[in-house]
């Protein structure tokens, strides 16, 4: 009998956990950050998991716990965007509603903005740069004016119900007001905000559940709506800033753009797999279909051009669930590295 | 042996002592061994009255974690949702009865176990297959029942009339008083239950991983609960009987959201209003037993955002919920041979009162078949049938039918009075939830039932040797589930949908060893139990393909002891939980730390005028250890429960 408890027992504790390495330690040289990839990952809603990837192009060693190893806290839940200004770098974080303020030369926190009024969280969600400000779009209906030399919010403008993405064309904040919270009645319009006054001057009907918006040629823009992943099906328009009207509905099924130089980069599914057409921004006419093939790439999540560097990257968040990867290609479409980070990989800073 | 007992106990050896005196216990009833005998639980478990008396647990979940194939999933403290799977299976394939009526919920097809108070709770287990009562068709055809009795529903009953008043207070503002009552006239019995707990929540807690460490005070757990319940039973002729039940709960809670130790302001809310009505008979007359039952249930939900960003700057959501199930169960003895057959019929309705009243609609009607034969020292237990569903969405004005069959077959062999094998294959249906068919943006009208595929082996050994009651019980299972219904991001980030795309697989092994003995004065209770369990997915076109689920530890165990002498017991349990995923890809940065909690108690009665007294003090989370079960959900520290008590 002795023989058989011990032969239960021991089969249930023979087996041990997997242990693995843990990330290396960040890369910071005495010259500061350079020469990588700082990858925001928005992590999974109300999982508080969104992380700051550092990649170190070199060595090709990522650390996924560069916010918390650098700041010595964790970056919250679902960290939504990401943009550099100057020796600044700002991070909006939507569900844990604070802004993020990193000295851009050692990842170092500068300041952490709660967002809240009126003790309710207005959960912050993209980030654009106009005027020397920053324009942060905020769910609870308003666009937040930060101030990037006192770092205070300096003033609150409202607009459509839960603005999502904000980009700054020409001398406007142009601001998707998608009434995501509002299912199943969203909203179609977009706001204009002048950025010397900080007012909305124009709001214009563009179609269900407006997204990404993009600078066109001079004086346009487009704008990505989504419908209501039913029967209203997404499209793309163009606007006229002149004259502040819609001029151009495109209903090719599209999943997203992003503009390098002076072409449009549209991603959609072709088959099984992505591929990214060149488009003209005038007239969003084709100039090359799937000029990129992303057969590799299950997710696509963000596409962004790095202007300085000439680097187009591509984020794939695979399932969702798991690690994601960041895939950077040269302006011609050349596949020059791949790093897996974090979970769904959003925006992406990168250091010469 | 003795090696044996300090080897896995070895805290006893300066705890305990065996004393010979008589034993003076009060109308506690002394159970020396918690695993009864082994053709009655066909390879399953159960806990008596006692060990969960001792136990003090916050609610029932804190019984079901000495299961050892059960991983609770918990989501912090008191008032924290509390869903279990058991062999890697999820909660909804395991039929949960209280009182003999399935309590599982239409809408969510799980039982939140925070709101099952263990008060009055005589007996609670968790078998493949039941041979003491007739269970309703549905539950015949189930892989697990967990099946719990209390004292008002008039499980097992002790005196004719009874009445205890209990008032207890605990940690972090925890207060709760509970009257019991009950009475027997001529053939009437009658009790009557109410229970009211006040919880404040608020504790302490520090939470850190590798590179930081944050400490607050958890505020957003306040609890009120009230559960009411009452039964009256008539004796109408010999073995044969008539019982009402009525049951009421409300529960207004804050929830703890998933973000608390980022986003504390956010403030939500649940109130649920649950009501219950319950008929039934038994009916034994020579070689028959016949049970029909009705039961109707009415529950009222609200759940309230008052901090959500839409445009009323509130997110109010009522669901209510409307079941009835009717049947009928008999069984008929042909010597060795049993023959039972049952038959239900169950109509869900939900209600959602946003913007419009939108209704879902599901009729189950289940037939099922058992069959029992014993010869020699084999016993073989076949059961059958199937559901005919019929269910409408919220959108159509005609049902859709669909038929899903069920099987189960166990067989047992014991050589002789020691020692007994089980082998146990079943397949099983979980349906989709009227939730996960029709409500929220995530909904997905075509789903499929998941199905499971079962295999259990179990060998148990009991046996009395000078004095000492040993029952050591090994299960080795195999499971699959098919079709699992999971939620998913299918589009971008945040337009999710419920799919049946994986497919998972459980293995693994448990052990259980009890010792016992009682001597004229005292007694001794050991138990200690392991569990390896590696559930995996297995979805072939997975990019998680065979990395364990989330929140399945691969190790889990529990010890107890407890002793008792004259009318003061002890009692210490150690609670081992390992590393666990908090997300299907098995790396790092998704592993949670694994946990230890030990909690103590000590119980002392008196009779004083013929009233008897209890005391008992528990103290739980003895080494203060900040854990998470869930990731950033953290859980109380030291904290200490008592409760005074007096038996009229």
């Amino acid at each position: 009998m002795y023989r058989l408890i011990f032969s239960l027992l021991l089969i249930s504790l023979l087996f041990s956990c997997k242990k693995e390495e843990p990330s290396p330690e960040p890369s910071i040289s005495e010259s500061g950050l350079n020469n990588g990839l700082l990858v925001l990952n928005e992590g999974l809603f109300q999982q508080n998991n969104s992380r700051l990837s550092w990649v170190n192009r070199e060595s090709g060693e990522v650390n996924n716990e560069f916010f918390e190893q650098t700041v010595g806290r964790p970056l919250g839940d679902t960290g939504n965007d990401m943009m550099r200004y100057g020796s600044k770098i700002y991070v909006v974080v939507n569900v844990s509603s604070t802004i993020e303020i990193l000295d851009a030369n050692t990842g170092q926190s500068l300041k952490q903005i709660s967002m809240q009024a009126n003790g309710q969280a207005k959960q912050p969600r993209s980030l654009a740069l106009a005027a020397g400000k920053v324009y942060v779009s905020c769910y609870d209906g308003f666009v937040d004016v930060l101030d990037t030399n006192s770092l205070e919010i300096t003033s609150r403008i409202p607009v459509g119900s839960n603005p999502d993405q904000v980009a700054t064309v020409g001398d406007y904040v142009l601001v998707s007001n998608s009434g995501g919270l509002n299912f199943p009645d969203l909203d179609s319009t977009i706001s204009i905000i002048n950025t010397a006054s900080d007012s909305e001057i124009s709001r214009l009907t563009v179609g269900l559940n407006p997204g990404s918006i993009i600078a066109g040629e001079e004086g346009f823009c487009f704008v990505y709506t989504r419908g209501d992943y039913a029967d209203v099906e997404p499209k793309t328009v163009k606007l006229d800033l002149n004259s502040f009207s819609v001029v151009a509905t495109y209903n090719d099924a599209i999943s997203g753009f992003e503009r390098m130089k002076d072409e449009l980069l549209v991603l959609r599914l072709q088959g099984e797999s992505y591929v990214i057409d060149k488009r003209s921004v005038s007239d969003f006419s084709l100039l090359e279909s799937a000029w990129l093939n992303l057969e590799n790439v299950d997710t696509p999540y963000n596409l962004q051009f790095i202007p300085g560097a000439n680097k187009l990257i591509i984020s794939d968040a695979k399932n969702y669930t798991t690690s994601g990867n960041v895939h950077v290609y040269s302006s011609s479409g050349t596949k020059e590295a791949t790093y897996k980070v974090s979970i769904n990989p959003q925006a992406v800073i990168y250091y010469e | 042996m003795k090696r044996f007992v300090f080897l896995f106990f070895p805290i006893l050896g300066t705890l305990l002592h065996a004393q010979e005196k008589e034993l003076e216990l009060g109308e506690v009833r002394v159970r020396l061994s918690v695993l009864r005998a082994e053709s009655e639980l066909w390879g399953g478990q159960e806990i008596d009255s006692l060990t969960l008396r001792m136990l003090q647990g916050e609610d029932l979940s804190s019984a079901l974690q000495l299961f050892p194939g059960v991983r609770m999933k918990n989501y912090g403290g008191l008032g924290g949702l509390k869903t279990l799977s058991f062999r890697g299976v999820g909660g909804a394939h395991i039929h949960f009865l209280q009182d003999g009526f399935r309590q599982n919920d239409s809408q969510s097809g799980q039982v939140n176990f925070n709101t099952v108070p263990l008060d009055n709770v005589t007996k609670t287990s968790m078998k493949p297959h039941e041979v003491e009562s007739l269970l309703p068709a549905s539950s015949i055809l189930a892989s697990q029942v967990l099946d719990i009795q209390t004292r008002t529903g008039l499980g097992e009953p002790k005196t004719d009339k009874w009445l205890s008043v209990h008032a207890g207070m605990g940690s972090f503002g925890l207060f709760d008083q509970f009257v019991d009552y009950g009475n027997t006239v001529h053939k009437n019995k009658f009790a009557l239950s109410v229970r009211n707990r006040n919880y404040q929540g608020g504790y302490p807690y520090t939470y850190s991983t590798n590179f930081w460490s944050t400490s607050g005070v958890r505020s957003n757990n306040k609890l009120h609960q009230i559960n009411a319940q009452t039964s009256y039973k008539r004796d109408l002729k010999k073995n044969q009987n008539l019982r009402i039940q009525a049951r009421y709960a409300r529960l207004n809670q804050e929830l703890p959201g998933a973000i608390i130790l980022f986003a504390p302001e956010n403030k939500q809310f649940l109130h649920t209003d649950n009501g219950q009505l319950l008929l039934d008979a038994n009916l034994q007359k020579s070689a028959w037993k016949i049970r029909p039952f009705i039961s109707v249930r009415y529950q009222n939900l609200v759940y309230t955002d008052s901090s959500y960003l839409n445009q009323q700057n509130l997110l109010q959501q009522n669901y209510i919920q409307r079941e009835t199930s009717h049947g009928i169960t008999t069984r008929r003895f042909f010597g060795r041979y049993s023959l039972t057959l049952g038959a239900e019929q169950i109509g869900e309705e939900v209600l959602f009162t946003h913007q419009n009243m939108r209704v879902a609609q599901r009729w189950q009607r289940v037939t099922s078949i058992n069959n029992q034969l014993k010869f020699g020292n084999w016993q073989l237990a076949l059961s059958g049938g199937a559901q005919f569903i019929q269910l409408r969405g919220k959108l159509s004005q005609s049902f859709e039918n669909e038929a899903l069959p069920s099987g189960k077959l166990l067989t047992q062999f014991s050589p002789n009075k020691n020692w007994s094998f089980l082998y146990g294959i079943s397949y099983t249906n979980r349906l989709q939830t009227l939730n996960e068919l029709f409500f929220g943006q995530i909904a997905n009208t075509n789903l499929r039932p998941e199905k499971a595929f079962l295999n259990q082996g179990t060998v148990n050994y009991h046996r009395f040797i000078k004095g000492w009651t040993i029952h050591l019980q090994g299960t080795a299972h195999l499971n699959y589930v098919n079709d699992k219904i999971i939620a998913i991001p299918n589009k971008n980030l945040f337009v999710w949908s419920i799919l049946n795309v994986a497919r998972a697989k459980s293995s693994g092994v448990e052990a259980v060893a009890e010792l016992s003995r009682k001597w004229s004065k005292s007694m001794l209770y050991l138990r200690h139990s392991q569990s390896y369990q590696q559930t995996l997915d297995f979805s072939s076109s997975s990019i998680t393909f065979k990395q364990i689920l989330p929140y399945h530890p691969i190790h889990q165990s529990n010890s107890t002891v407890r002793y008792q002498y004259k009318n003061v017991g002890l009692f210490l349990s150690l609670q081992m939980v390992s590393t666990r995923y908090s997300l299907p890809e098995n790396i790092e940065l998704n592993q949670l730390p694994a946990f230890h909690l030990l909690e103590s108690g000590m119980f002392y009665s008196k009779e004083i005028g013929g009233k008897l007294l209890k005391i008992q003090v528990n103290v739980r989370n003895l080494t203060n250890q900040n854990y998470a079960y869930v990731r950033s959900f953290v859980m109380p520290g030291i904290n200490f429960y008592t409760n005074v008590s007096i038996d009229f």
